[in-house]
């Protein structure tokens, strides 16, 4: 049979006498002095560690006023190296970036102007917040990805995304010679959308879109860290002269435009 | 004659039981285990035991390492095999005939059959 500790043996257990109470206090003031010293250790480690930098922020500018209409550089840029698949149907269109073609509302006479739109990246993402499954998530560079591993292809993001960003693959695609080999295509029943070049980014370089538009357009896409006090993209955001599409609903998007 | 039929009725249903060894035994080929070239040895990223029962771990890690987290283990990944076993037909796919296993990975990410 199971033997219960008397009940007095319990109260001896808890109680605590002077000298142990001290010895506890000692201890613990020494504790608290050893983890004001953990940071300086985490910084030794983790510059051993094979990590991202945690500094990292992307973000884009795209100047308006340098995007011309007919310009379609950005987007068969981006459907080229990530393999976007081209359906028939316009109902299954399948679109990682689009121009937008625009007029402006309080501006008299204003002409017709247009602006690429991706995926903004919001630093608040409602697509990750509503995904079931955890597939839509951020990265520590502020990056929303798609995991298509996880993805179970029920379009609450879809529903969930203010900006129309993500698309269903609703037909099964096949691979092509044609295809980038570093960017897998996508199964159907997935949901896609852009990665600012995710592939790319990990290697030191630029977004498919923006390379393009320098190469090809007139260099409306600037592209660079927000924590990077030195870079252009930071200057622009800090000057207050770039907006973002929708800023009421809160979302912080990551993709800036100037002269809307 | 109850005992004469019983015996052969127990007789019939063992060669039953036995017929996969026999027909196994005069076709070798069938069950013979996948041959796989390896031009490069001891150059992977483990040892070719380890390989053969836990690559779907290492790859699997370096999956959710590179798409979570945006660290690339250039290495454990697909494209380390690719490097060194160009032909996914004279090496993924041996195997995985022999056991019966149909991995996804193609469906999407790109493998020279």
């Amino acid at each position: 049979m199971l033997e219960l500790p008397h009940l007095s043996r319990i109260t001896d257990i808890m109680t605590v006498d002077r000298r142990d109470f001290l010895k506890i206090g000692a201890y613990t003031a020494a504790g608290s002095m050893l983890a004001t010293g953990l940071p300086a250790i985490n910084a030794i480690a983790s510059k051993t560690a094979p990590t991202r930098k945690p500094e990292e922020s992307w973000a884009m500018v795209i100047d308006v006023d340098k995007c011309d209409i007919d310009c379609t550089a950005c987007v068969d840029a981006c459907h080229k190296e990530n393999n976007v698949p081209d359906f028939p149907e316009p109902k299954h269109d399948v679109h990682w970036i689009r121009k937008i073609t625009f007029k402006q509302k309080h501006v008299e006479n204003g002409e017709e102007r247009s602006l690429p739109a991706m995926c903004f990246h919001c630093e608040y993402p409602p697509c990750a917040h509503v995904c079931p499954v955890e597939a839509t998530f951020v990265r520590k560079d502020g990056l929303v990805l798609v995991d298509k591993h996880r993805c179970i292809g029920c379009r609450y993001c879809m529903i969930a995304c203010p900006y129309k960003a993500r698309s269903f693959v609703s037909r099964h695609v096949d691979h092509k010679p044609t295809d980038n080999p570093d960017v897998p295509i996508r199964m159907h029943g997935v949901v896609e959308k852009c990665t600012f070049c995710a592939h790319l980014i990990d290697q030191g370089k630029e977004p498919a879109c923006v390379t393009s538009c320098a190469k090809k357009g007139k260099g409306a896409m600037l592209f660079g860290d927000l924590r990077d006090e030195k870079s252009e993209v930071f200057e622009l955001v800090r000057s207050g002269k770039a907006n973002r599409i929708r800023s009421d609903l809160g979302l912080n998007p990551r993709v800036f435009y100037l002269g809307v | 004659m109850p005992v004469k039929a019983g015996a052969l009725s127990i007789a019939l249903l063992v060669m039953a039981f036995l017929a996969p060894l026999f027909y196994n035994a005069v076709s070798p080929a069938s069950s013979a285990e996948p041959q796989l070239v390896i031009e490069q040895k001891g150059k992977c990223v483990k040892e070719t035991e380890y390989m053969r029962r836990y690559h779907m771990n290492l790859l699997k890690t370096a999956r959710d390492s590179g798409v979570r987290e945006g660290v690339r283990l250039a290495r454990h990944g697909l494209k380390g095999c690719i490097s060194c076993h160009p032909k996914r037909g004279e090496f993924c796919d041996r195997c995985h005939e022999y056991s019966g296993v149909t991995p996804e990975c193609w469906n999407c990410h790109t493998y020279p059959v």
